[in-house]
């Protein structure tokens, strides 16, 4: 069932690209069509999850390459199950909101629906070199969206994106391999990679590599400088995908492979990953309060955002990390909708300089009270999806001593997102209708069915968080579990003898 | 005079005449036969029918032979069904003679890929490896001439396959430069049998004859479009150095012999590790048989030649160059140095190991400057014999293994490159800046995809034969303790993509340059097409299920000696 997730967006991606172009009602039917489909699907393997089990479920196995280790295994445990569902939900949306793609859309479809194959693959995958594989495939798609349907300056955005996460994914690959040999060369199976013990210096160097990795991925300060060019010049749908589900893969992966795979390292380095969380935080709303390109200030939320999530991981303690979890999707939803709502702007007026509106929530009324609510979750306002993941990451550091002062910093951060978010709404949604405002006239039924599932997601996760929680409980609680416990338990341990 | 005669059988000179195993060198026999005929048929003009008929005839009186005298049926056949069918393909095909000899010839690669899977079946399981895998037996035959190992096998299949598709792609690129002349087949042929005799070398003397059989051959392909200037550049300079390394290498023969008292790479080896071996003249011989194998798989510091005899060569030549070349000299290089030599890693590996490193390195960055595409993927040719490098450096036989397959799913990546080059520039009628390509995604998709594919596969992105490929060898590398050198590897991919990714911007993400309603229309011709379907279709192949060519080269891990 989880390989018809990533098995139906590939074969949708692969009929919509032999598509002619000018067929466009068919192309984007069969796209709708497709990704419909697959979250049906997902929402059939959210219906066969035990809820309370911390292991993986639903997990299919077939060979792939036995003479080189490589296996194909997937399956779900909490963690990737939300993130899956993030994926597979938005996907459709995504659809919706390009349903007026005019260059191209055949391939746009195409590369939209494989990015999807991807990224499902991604979280799904429960072999090292399936996940690397699908994490370098996933490039491509991307690559594409930004560079022949951006806008800007996207030559050069989609040339860094790749580059950035190539070099990122390749280092990672090395220490897969090193890994592999240190295993005992049998499997790249993620639970037989994992047993290996290592030494201290061993550990840091694997960690580092993964770190880096995930690290341009969430984007982490100071890796996130590819970050605001790739949104800035990405189509709408794709700063959607981008910053709802692609910059996911970096938490995921620092919770998936660096903290159990490196407990001693992780605890090693936990301040100075939470430093660079805490810097992300205040440096992505302080950058982003000083934009006048509301997409580039969307884009540099992000960076803020995803600092709280770097941190809730970090602490190592349940709450703050499945507070993390839970943030990413919070995350995915609020940050997707922005962009969402900016593109619809950009859309009517083709300008996303904050000075050329005011007054837009008389303008366009449907359009201004989203924006508020989406805007709200961000901040993280209680009652709504951003507060019940924000709260548990500050609460979780606050538990771990050595990471309180972390919780103290970021939490300046959630003042100042209000800050550069509701400035931001004020500026260009309040006062007389002036500038381009006029020139917007309001959503339309097909944005307006876009937005309303989201926001109506948001308030539901925002009310009642705890179908969310029982299922990445379980699955984050043995992940911390095994990084406090196997710390101390490599302490005592003689180390791994040279070249055993 | 009758004294010395009576003399010379007193003495009674020990001239051994070894028992010459044919069917060791089977494959390069079909290949020149193929060559010869082809040859023949093409300077027969109007009497090619009854040439034709006079070689079918004693084609099948010797196949008769063979059958009554040696009773092996099967070659008997064979051979006289090959007679046959040369002679009904002439009847057909007559009057057009380019089709006629393009069609032999590759009947002729197809028939050699034939009798290699024969010998492959033949010698396969010889040897029981670890994990119960039928490896490739490792002997040599003819007085210890040629080696019938797997390395030999596997390499002859990757040249047959880069033969292939060269005669498919060369067809119809020939045809429209005018340059469609009748050497042009046999030239091939026999370049591709002394590459097939390079890899099977077991002597250092069948390594310098076999080097100088495919490098005459090539230097006149490099000229083959004799009025264009930058190919007349391209055939000198690499007549000129490929000269100068021959020479090289034969010093290093010479200085080996001088050492070992032979020229067989299993006894030199043996006598170059030996105690009483003196120590600076084996050190010398190595170091010249290494620049030898450095020009010929282009790593830097012997690289000069590289980018400008590929800018120059015709395109499906450099196609052939690159891939079957690469692959045949270092399938003779892995059994000179990580077979005969491995007893003596220590004195070589940190050399290779730098030259390796700094091939990656240079070739990479080189290559992001470039302008012409053709001199770009000269430069990535570089970069990937860097690649390569790692998996020799590893002296294992997961390395040599890596190796192997590393050199098949390079020659169809990069054969498909120049071949849709070779498509491309049949239209412009010159050669292709990156910045002609602007707008071909939107002008003509599917050719822009094809390069995209093989473009994307060079660069190692997974889903294609160079992902496969570059794990390959990186997990060689790791394996065995190689992983800085890997590490630089890793920093040459990334580099290396961003010049792919150009190529691809261009493509797809750039508007077409204003002049370009006035080019002519781009045709496909079905032999160029066919080429690169069948390259596009092995490069996804082996990128999703590589299995079964990752365990016939595991079993070709096996080396004379």
């Amino acid at each position: 069932m989880l390989s018809a997730l990533v098995v139906v967006p590939a074969l949708t991606a692969g009929v919509v690209g032999l598509l002619p172009a000018s067929r466009r009602q068919a192309i984007r039917v069969t796209a709708l069509a497709g990704s419909a489909l697959t979250f049906a699907l997902s929402l059939a393997v959210l219906a066969s999850f035990q809820v309370g089990e911390a292991g993986f479920q639903l997990t299919e196995r077939a060979q792939w390459v036995p003479q080189w280790g490589i296996t194909y295994r997937v399956g779900v445990d909490g963690i990737s199950l939300l993130l899956v569902l993030l994926t597979t939900f938005l996907m459709p949306l995504a659809v919706l909101a390009a349903w007026e793609q005019r260059e191209r859309p055949n391939w746009f479809f195409a590369a939209l629906l494989a990015m999807e194959a991807g990224l499902v693959g991604v979280f799904i995958a429960l072999d090292l070199i399936l996940f690397y594989a699908f994490f370098e495939a996933q490039l491509v798609p991307m690559y594409a969206l930004i560079g022949i349907w951006g806008a800007g300056n996207r030559r050069y955005s989609a040339i860094k994106f790749f580059l950035y996460t190539f070099i990122g994914g390749l280092l990672m690959l090395v220490a897969i391999l090193y890994l592999y040999f240190a295993a005992g060369a049998t499997s790249f199976d993620y639970d037989v990679v994992g047993r290996v013990a290592l030494t201290g210096t061993e550990q840091t160097l694997l960690f580092l590599a993964f770190f880096t990795a995930f690290a341009i991925k969430v984007p982490l300060f100071p890796f996130h400088t590819w970050l605001p060019d790739a949104h800035t010049d990405a189509p709408t749908v794709g700063s959607v995908i981008l910053a709802a589900v692609l910059l996911k893969i970096g938490g995921y992966g620092f919770l998936r492979f660096c903290l159990p795979y490196f407990p001693e390292a992780t605890i090693r380095l936990a301040p100075l990953v939470l430093a660079l969380g805490v810097v992300g935080v205040l440096y992505g709303a302080l950058v982003a309060m000083m934009q006048r390109d509301i997409k580039r200030l969307v884009a540099y939320s992000s960076v803020a955002h995803l600092g709280f999530v770097v941190i809730g991981v970090f602490a190592l303690t349940d709450t703050g990390a499945a507070g993390g979890v839970v943030q990413m999707v919070n995350h995915g939803l609020s940050t997707g909708a922005l962009f969402l709502l900016v593109g619809f702007i950009y859309d009517r007026t083709h300008s996303r300089d904050i000075p050329d509106y005011s007054g837009l929530a008389a303008a366009a009324p449907r359009l201004g009270g989203l924006f508020l609510v989406t805007a709200m979750s961000s901040i993280a306002l209680p009652g709504l999806n951003g507060f019940v993941g924000e709260f548990p990451i500050l609460l979780g550091a606050y538990e771990n001593v050595s990471a309180r002062w972390a919780a103290v910093v970021a939490a300046f951060g959630v003042i100042l997102a209000a800050l550069y978010l509701l400035w931001a709404y004020q500026r260009m949604f309040h006062g007389p209708v002036e500038g381009r405002s006029s020139e917007v006239s309001d959503l339309s039924a097909r944005e307006v069915a876009i937005m309303v599932p989201i926001v109506a997601l948001m308030v539901a996760i925002g009310l009642y968080p705890k179908p969310l929680y029982d299922r990445v409980n379980p699955s984050v609680a043995e992940v911390v579990r095994t990084v406090t416990s196997d710390a101390r338990v490599a302490e005592t341990q003689p180390p791994r003898e040279e070249g055993s | 005079m009758l004294a010395l005669l009576a003399q010379g059988q007193a003495t009674q000179l020990p001239v051994r005449i070894p028992e010459i195993a044919w069917s060791a060198i089977s494959p390069e026999l079909v290949l020149f036969g193929a060559g010869i005929l082809v040859l023949l048929l093409d300077t027969a003009g109007d009497s090619r029918l009854q040439s034709s008929f006079l070689v079918a005839g004693a084609v099948v009186a010797g196949a008769v032979l063979l059958g009554v005298q040696t009773e092996q049926l099967p070659a008997a056949w064979a051979l006289g069904v090959g007679g046959l069918t040369q002679f009904v393909l002439t009847a057909i095909w007559r009057d057009r003679p380019r089709l006629l000899e393009a069609l032999l010839a590759a009947l002729g690669f197809a028939a050699t890929a034939a009798v290699t899977a024969w010998q492959w079946a033949t010698y396969a399981g010889e040897v029981v490896g670890p994990e119960g895998l039928a490896l490739v037996g490792s002997r040599s035959a003819i007085g210890g001439m040629v080696a019938v190992d797997g390395v030999a096998l596997f390499t002859r299949v990757t040249v047959c396959a880069a033969g292939l598709v060269t005669v498919l792609l060369g067809y119809a690129y020939a045809e429209e430069r005018r340059i469609h002349r009748g050497e042009y087949y046999p030239l091939v042929l026999f370049a591709a049998t002394g590459m097939n005799l390079l890899a099977a070398s077991a002597d250092l003397i069948m390594v310098f004859i076999s080097i100088e059989i495919l490098s005459l051959s090539l230097y006149i392909l490099c000229g083959f479009a004799k009025r264009d200037l930058h190919s007349q550049e391209a055939a000198l300079k690499y007549f000129l150095l490929g000269a100068f390394s021959s020479a090289l290498l034969l010093y290093g023969v010479a200085l080996v012999y001088g050492v070992a008292g032979s020229t067989n790479v299993t006894d030199a080896g043996r006598a170059l590790a030996s105690l009483d071996a003196p120590r600076g003249a084996s050190l010398a011989a190595m170091g010249l048989l290494l620049v030898g194998f450095g020009f010929k798989t282009a790593l830097v510091p012997f690289h000069m030649w590289t980018p400008d005899v590929y800018q120059g060569a015709p395109t499906p030549v450099t196609g052939f160059m690159a891939a079957a070349t690469k692959a045949a000299a270092f399938a003779a290089f892995l059994r000179v140095f990580v077979g005969a030599f491995g007893t003596l890693q220590w004195s070589w590996v940190p050399v290779v190991w730098l030259v390796a490193a700094v091939t990656m390195i240079v070739g990479a960055v080189l290559a992001v400057v470039q302008i012409d595409i053709k001199r770009m993927l000269g430069y990535s040719a570089i970069a990937h014999a860097g690649y390569v490098s790692i998996g020799l450096i590893a002296v294992s036989r997961d390395g040599v293994s890596a190796t192997l397959f590393y050199l098949l799913a390079y020659a169809l990546m990069s054969l498909g490159a120049f071949g849709v080059l070779a498509l491309l520039e049949r239209r412009s009628h010159r050669a292709l800046a990156i910045h002609d390509l602007r707008g071909l995604g939107k002008s003509h998709p599917l050719p822009a995809i094809m390069l995209a594919l093989f473009l994307v596969s060079l660069a190692g992105v997974p889903g294609t034969a160079g992902f496969m490929a570059k794990f390959a060898v990186f997990r060689a590398g790791v394996q065995a303790g190689q992983a800085a050198l890997v590490v630089i590897g890793v920093v040459s991919s990334v580099i290396a993509a961003f010049f792919y990714l150009r190529v691809i911007v261009a493509m797809f993400m750039e508007d077409e340059p204003a002049d370009a309603a006035q080019q002519p229309p781009l045709e496909f011709p079905a032999s160029l097409s066919a080429g690169l379907a069948l390259s596009a279709a092995a490069v996804v192949a082996l990128g999703i299920l590589p299995g079964a060519v990752v365990n016939l080269a595991r079993q070709a891990a096996t080396v004379v000696g």
